[in-house]
């Protein structure tokens, strides 16, 4: 009797084992479950004044503003103080300027270093027309940023594949990119 | 130099620990999604030349249980090397610095 009662205790313990463990994979597996729907989900909140993005200007190695008919890249060979070359190309990629980047570029490095915003984008309001892109990069190995820059009655609106958000820099600030030596070699 | 705020965090476990040292911030970016852990990083202030950063902890669990967790059961709860504060937190601490401030971790 007392043998038998031992062996039903055994096994109602070895049941219970396996049903904790059970459950503790289970447990583990929703809460990875829930973590991933949760960060997929995710819905970041940009106040007004928020600042974006920014980085250190003098990081700077690479900028490009990229409209359907032309290409702006400004470069410099390190984080140092050497001067920003700028190089325009046309849509099939033929040189069409090349110059120094002059006191006119600082205010630009200046603001598109610091991007600060003036709304979200709400998810379910249409992103205006692409009008060009803007792509930074830096000395450093975190890699680049890319924004889509589109125009809306509120201002200029950057947008990246997961966010977007109309910015408080000035819709001067891009044209003078655009404008390759002309807005960006003067003193 | 006084206080401004006291924080608690979550930083790197023992395979992958927080830098130690001093650095500056190298980029602020918010809202911000990792591409290398595929994870949302928000309030993220990067002060490593390979991305660490201090960003808001978004994983269902409380900080404050991620931090116990570690403590008492495993450093597996521990980062790849961020420093991960509450979003309330990271919000302030993103607010407050900016690309002159200077970072230590010991």
């Amino acid at each position: 009797m007392g043998r038998q009662y031992d062996q039903h205790r055994g096994a109602l313990t070895r049941r219970l084992r396996w049903f904790w463990l059970l459950g503790a994979v289970g447990l583990l597996g929703v809460t990875a479950l829930c973590w991933r729907v949760l960060s997929a989900s995710h819905s970041s909140e940009v106040l007004p004044g928020t600042v974006v993005f920014e980085m250190q200007p003098t990081l700077l190695v690479k900028l490009e503003y990229s409209t359907p008919n032309r290409r702006v890249t400004v470069t410099r060979p390190n984080d140092s103080d050497d001067p920003f070359s700028v190089v325009v190309t046309d849509a099939a990629g033929k040189q069409v300027e090349h110059c120094q980047a002059g006191n006119a570029f600082q205010p630009v490095l200046a603001a598109i270093t610091k991007i600060v915003a003036r709304q979200g984008l709400p998810t379910d309001e249409p992103v205006p027309p692409e009008k060009a892109r803007l792509r930074l990069e830096d000395a450093t190995d975190i890699g680049p940023v890319e924004w889509r820059v589109a125009e809306s009655a509120r201002g200029m609106v950057l947008t990246t594949p997961e966010y977007g958000y109309v910015v408080e820099t000035p819709v001067a600030i891009f044209s003078r990119l655009e404008a390759g030596c002309t807005g960006l070699s003067g003193s | 130099m006084s206080l401004v705020f006291d924080f608690d965090c979550v930083a790197g476990d023992a395979t992958h620990p927080t830098d130690v040292g001093k650095f500056t911030v190298l980029r602020k970016a918010h809202p911000y999604r990792s591409k290398t852990y595929d994870v949302q990083m928000d309030y993220a202030i990067s002060f490593t030349n390979d991305g660490k950063a201090i960003h808001q902890y978004h994983g269902v669990m409380g900080l404050g249980v991620v931090r116990t967790l570690r403590t008492a059961a495993s450093d597996w709860f521990g980062s790849h090397g961020c420093v991960r504060l509450r979003e309330e937190d990271a919000k302030r601490l993103y607010s407050w610095a900016d690309s002159t401030t200077s970072i230590e971790v010991r």
